[in-house]
């Protein structure tokens, strides 16, 4: 049976995702996933809207971590949200990266949960059956 | 068990060779019936993980009120010493100096019942709340950098509030030290259209009345004389700007425990010496998010009073509304405290616990020289709250802290799995507590079951010594975000 490409898990104070994926391209994207649920639910993002990304963060585990705490402001500050991700550059804590999707009007953006942070809290890509696993703790 | 030692009924000891690295011991308060929750996640883990934080003095402490967090646990008090210890945007968390705000009024239950539904309507829309709410204030560009640095001080100076307010409130409503230019363009933008608004989660402006008075010298102090007397509780926080503060700040200290070859258990302990470039600039841009939460407590108590004068009218004196006082959950501050017998200039980190200051310390206004500082501690929000005050005790043990709340037991995910919000809005109902939320399901998550008991919590604290309870309130209406 394959892996869920990831899943919420018990967090006392906030909540924490477990990600997989084949590779850390993989993984950022179903991060992103994982972040959009959380935040607004099981809803479908176009594609109408390209921004480039640009990252740099001292190893894999904290590109991670950066990554999403990118999601969380373009989300919650330029309330754009992205489905689609084309990686130009993914190697020893830096990326850069097109991505696809949607500015949403504030009749549209419908916020389930206010996420304040993805942390780096037990932030760590290790090796999976699949390729790696990362838990993510945000806190909400 | 294996990892902690009792000292007493309300301590227990986590050894200094519990992990290697640790430089102090822990103390954990709780009482023996609380350690199977406090035990049931990795909370006991992080408050060894804390105590290897270089310049850590005394013990890294965690109140009753203790479960997991990331890095610090909730309920974390730590102190390092100014000279050569660190600053650690984990140990005051992302939604800086969230914290509570108590008004009391001149109104009892049996006036206030029957408008409840008015009130608690007027409340709602008086007060914008909900996720990514956006606040009312729209502060110019011009005015940013003042209210960065004045806090509740430029809320008052524009008319919300007076000088009373800023009296009964930590550090007056305004932190110094706070450099607008530490602040990054994006933590304005996140927070600043934030200004003026509750939020959402576990913030919320509840109506309370009084049903137990210990200590009838020190509730007169207060303002609160009886039973049934009602009480308004806000708690909320820096929002957006408090998020990316510490957002940006933690990037930052990533890379200074390389540059300062500190070695932690957990990167979401990051830090840097308090006395660097990192850790200065870091304390600079938390006061302004600290500040930034002052001043937004301080517009919702005054959208707070005009709900009540519109609903009630009357004169100021019927109503009253006066500020008991306002404190801070998530905040590092600068103290003097003794250390081995000698005063130390240490950073105080508090992660979900409460300044406890006692009678007599210069930190207090004239008004609760005598009493102490009075602490307030919100339960959750079908039982009751409590309002405390500091101690000597506190100083000695705690650099002057003590708990902040009830402490979640269950994770937000399984209470909603045991529960249903729109049948715990109904059983509040039942119970006649009103309850105003633009979100239903999320109810689930600040139910009842899902904290530990307050009361709980509080015996503790009393019975360590380390605050004394006041009065016990429970709520009559809640205003979720």
């Amino acid at each position: 049976m394959e892996s869920k490409p990831f899943e919420f898990v018990a967090h006392t104070a906030d909540v924490a995702a477990l990600v997989r994926g084949h590779d850390l391209e993989d993984v950022l994207r179903n991060a992103a996933a994982a972040f959009y649920s959380l935040a607004m639910g099981e809803r479908s993002i176009a594609a109408t809207l390209c921004r480039s990304v640009a990252i740099t963060s001292v190893d894999n585990d904290a590109l991670l971590v950066d990554w999403l705490n990118e999601l969380i402001y373009l989300l919650f500050v330029d309330h754009q949200a992205f489905s689609q991700f084309e990686f130009d550059e993914l190697a020893d804590g830096r990326l850069r990266v097109n991505c696809h999707g949607q500015h949403l009007l504030p009749c549209q953006l419908h916020l389930k949960r206010e996420v304040k942070a993805a942390t780096y809290h037990m932030a760590h890509l290790a090796p999976d059956r699949d390729g790696l696993i990362a838990r993510i703790v945000f806190d909400v | 068990m294996d990892m902690l030692r009792k000292i007493d009924d309300y301590r227990w000891e986590i050894p200094v060779d519990y992990k290697p690295g640790m430089r102090v011991p822990g103390v954990v308060y709780a009482s023996e019936a609380m350690l199977e929750s406090i035990l049931n996640d990795e909370a006991l883990e992080q408050v060894a993980n804390v105590a290897f934080l270089p310049g850590i003095v005394g013990r890294s402490l965690a109140m009753p009120d203790i479960h997991w967090g990331y890095g610090f646990p909730i309920g974390g008090v730590a102190a390092t010493r100014v000279s050569d210890g660190v600053v650690s945007p984990g140990g005051v968390g992302y939604d800086i100096n969230c914290g509570v705000r108590l008004l009391q009024t001149n109104l009892t239950k049996s006036e206030v019942a029957p408008r409840m539904a008015s009130l608690m309507e007027r409340l709602f829309r008086n007060v914008p709340s909900g996720v990514g709410s956006e606040g009312k204030l729209h502060p110019p560009k011009t005015e940013i950098t003042r209210l960065l640095i004045e806090g509740a001080h430029w809320a008052v100076r524009h008319g919300f509030g007076t000088q009373d307010d800023l009296d009964a409130t930590e550090d007056g409503g305004r932190i110094e030290g706070a450099d607008p230019s530490a602040v990054s363009e994006r933590a304005m933008a996140r927070g600043l259209p934030q200004a003026g608004s509750l939020g959402s989660g576990n913030h919320f402006i509840e109506v309370q009345s009084v049903t137990d008075i210990y200590d009838s010298t020190a509730a007169s102090a207060m303002g609160i004389s009886e039973k049934g007397q009602v009480l308004i509780l806000i708690h909320t926080g820096s929002r957006g700007l408090g998020h990316q503060v510490c957002t940006d700040y933690l990037k930052t200290m990533e890379r200074a425990v390389t540059r300062y070859g500190i070695d932690l258990p957990d990167r979401q302990l990051a830090c840097a010496p308090v006395d660097s470039p990192e850790g200065r600039q870091y304390l600079a841009a938390m006061r302004c998010a600290a500040n930034f939460a002052w001043c937004n407590r301080q517009h919702i108590a005054h959208w707070v009073r005009e709900a009540f004068r519109e609903v009630f009218g009357g004169s100021e004196n019927d109503r009253g509304l006066r500020q008991v006082y306002d404190v801070a959950h998530n905040i590092a501050k600068i103290e003097t405290h003794l250390v081995d017998g000698r005063r130390t200039v240490l950073c105080v980190h508090r992660k979900g616990a409460t300044r406890a200051f006692p009678p007599g310390d210069s930190a207090l206004s004239a008004r609760y020289a005598a009493i102490g500082q009075p602490v307030l501690i919100p339960g959750d929000m079908g039982r009751y709250s409590y309002v405390a005050v500091g101690t000597e005790r506190a100083m000695q043990e705690t650099f002057g802290s003590t708990c902040h709340g009830a402490g979640r037991l269950l994770s937000r995910s399984a209470a909603r799995k045991s529960m249903r919000g729109d049948e715990v809005e109904a059983d509040l109902r039942r119970r006649h507590i009103h309850v105003r939320t633009g979100d239903v399901p999320a109810l689930a998550e600040e139910a009842s079951p899902a904290y530990k008991d307050v009361a709980d919590v509080v015996d503790v604290v009393q019975g360590a010594g380390i605050c004394r309870k006041v009065a016990r309130a429970e709520p009559l209406g809640v205003i979720k975000g």
